[in-house]
């Protein structure tokens, strides 16, 4: 297991840094890197790939097992992701670029053999749109490596619950998640142009929730349906701190004041579940 | 005195002649195949479903499936008109260990939520010695079904102080890839190891 980690995590970190290089290419001036969101698209988009087939074939359509689509959904939500950032597109396209991800994941994640699916797929849908919106605003109003470091905690956060609940496969997926967010934090507090808002989004947004409700929907592990739900919704804790005060003084602040907003509710799911799961019995993969 | 001696003799001799009319517990124990057609009820208490599989090249790590169900039909006279249809809950696996028990019913390998169910269902039965079939059938595991085709054993049909009851055993093994359940290839064996022993109780 922990080699498939290793390859995953490798594979992630190779895909962003070629990708987000070549999209964003850092070395140019800060004005010309705006036309390199569409490489967080695909390096998101892609990062997770490598992840996915080292445990799976890749899929039929339609996917013989529900959290199989995450790969679609991922290819979909690239797709917007890239559109989004090509220009800016009227009131009406906007709409479309923020309920399509949401409501394909809604849809296609949470099967039918899922206790309240309508009540699921509702909740996905939304924490997706809601944490897309989060990453867009917070991506467009704030510079540097905070908002990616933010989105690093909590899909940190996520693959501890993912992980306790004993799903390796989407534990290698969100970990290959928090690898690209780890690139991108890198390359944003070097370059603080670089902005997830427009580009890489919604990828993030699908990846994070539907790994998160998946491993929820498919596990047996006795960890509190809050702490999928909260670890998942952590990213709003970028909206909490756009509120929270500290944001007009030094930037550092700002940043750290972001990070926290995001690490207590995701702290408190993954503290959950690793809680949970020492209470039960003890397991090596 | 010698009356009741002698009436005391009698009843000892009537009641020993009565005993021996009983069944003995001896002979409860003994096969005795019957030869009339019957339809049968797995007994989820007395059946038994076990997996083996290799682990890390070096171990073989033994599971459990508990409380199988289904039921079977013997016709000895035809065996073509014997079925066998046996299933079990994924989620019922059990390995001793709860969180081991939890990852194999997760996606990882059985996805036991969305694939609740492991069955078989026999689609040709054919005599193959004294007390053994040959019986071919679907194996519906993961949501994947594949053609099986395994040696049982008939162990024994009869009567008993619980009622008519037949059973069976047979060992078999399969391929875990070819159900799509290939996760974690490096640790653990592609083949594994069935062993299942049926009891069923007439309907």
């Amino acid at each position: 297991m922990f080699q498939l980690l290793a390859l995953s995590i490798a594979g992630a970190v190779g895909v962003c840094v070629v990708l987000m290089l070549i999209a964003w290419r850092p070395w140019r001036p800060d004005a010309a890197l705006a036309g390199g969101r569409w490489g967080g698209a695909a390096a998101f988009t892609l990062a997770l790939m490598p992840a996915y087939l080292l445990g799976e074939r890749w899929p039929g359509l339609p996917p013989s097992e529900s959290w199989q689509w995450i790969v679609y959904v991922l290819l979909v939500s690239g797709a917007v992701g890239a559109a989004d950032s090509s220009r800016r597109w009227p009131a009406a396209v906007r709409v479309a670029v923020y309920v399509l991800p949401a409501g394909v994941a809604g849809a296609v994640l949470v099967g039918d053999w899922v206790e309240s699916p309508w009540l699921w797929r509702a909740v996905t849908g939304l924490l997706v749109l809601v944490t897309h919106a989060v990453i867009n605003d917070a991506g467009e109003r704030c510079r540097g490596g905070s908002v990616p470091l933010a989105l690093l905690v909590a899909a940190t956060c996520a693959s501890i619950v993912i992980l306790e609940a004993n799903s390796a496969k989407l534990f290698q997926l969100s970990a290959a998640l928090a690898a690209g967010l780890g690139v991108c934090t890198v390359l944003a507090w070097w370059r603080p142009a670089v902005s997830l808002a427009r580009g890489a989004a919604p990828v993030i947004a699908v990846a994070l929730t539907g790994l998160v409700l998946s491993a929820k929907f498919l596990t047996y592990a006795p960890i509190p349906v809050w702490s999928f739900v909260l670890v998942s919704a952590a990213p709003l804790g970028l909206l909490a701190a756009r509120v929270a005060p500290g944001q007009r003084r030094r930037p550092w602040i700002a940043a750290a004041v972001r990070v926290i907003a995001v690490l207590v509710p995701a702290g408190v799911a993954a503290a959950a579940a690793v809680a949970s799961a020492a209470a039960d019995s003890p397991y090596g993969y | 005195m010698r009356i009741r001696t002698v009436a005391v003799a009698v009843a000892l001799l009537g009641g020993l002649a009565w005993l021996a009319t009983l069944p003995t517990v001896q002979a409860q124990m003994e096969p005795g195949p019957r030869t009339d057609a019957a339809t049968f009820k797995v007994d989820p208490v007395h059946s038994s479903i076990i997996f083996g599989i290799s682990h890390m090249g070096v171990g073989y790590f033994y599971g459990r499936f508990n409380s199988p169900y289904g039921e079977f039909h013997l016709d000895p006279d035809d065996p073509s008109k014997c079925t066998f249809e046996v299933g079990v809950k994924a989620e019922k696996v059990d390995t001793n260990n709860g969180r081991r028990d939890g990852h194999i019913k997760s996606a990882d390998f059985l996805n036991a939520k969305q694939f609740p169910e492991i069955t078989f269902k026999s689609t040709s039965v054919k005599k193959a010695g004294t007390s053994t079939y040959e019986v071919t059938g679907d194996l519906t595991a993961h949501g994947v079904t594949k053609p099986v085709t395994v040696q049982i054993e008939h162990l024994g049909t009869r009567e008993t102080e619980r009622g008519h009851l037949a059973g069976f055993r047979t060992t078999f093994t399969i391929s875990r890839s070819a159900f799509d359940i290939s996760y974690m290839p490096q640790g653990l064996g592609d083949e594994v190891t069935l062993m299942v022993g049926i009891e069923g109780r007439k309907k």
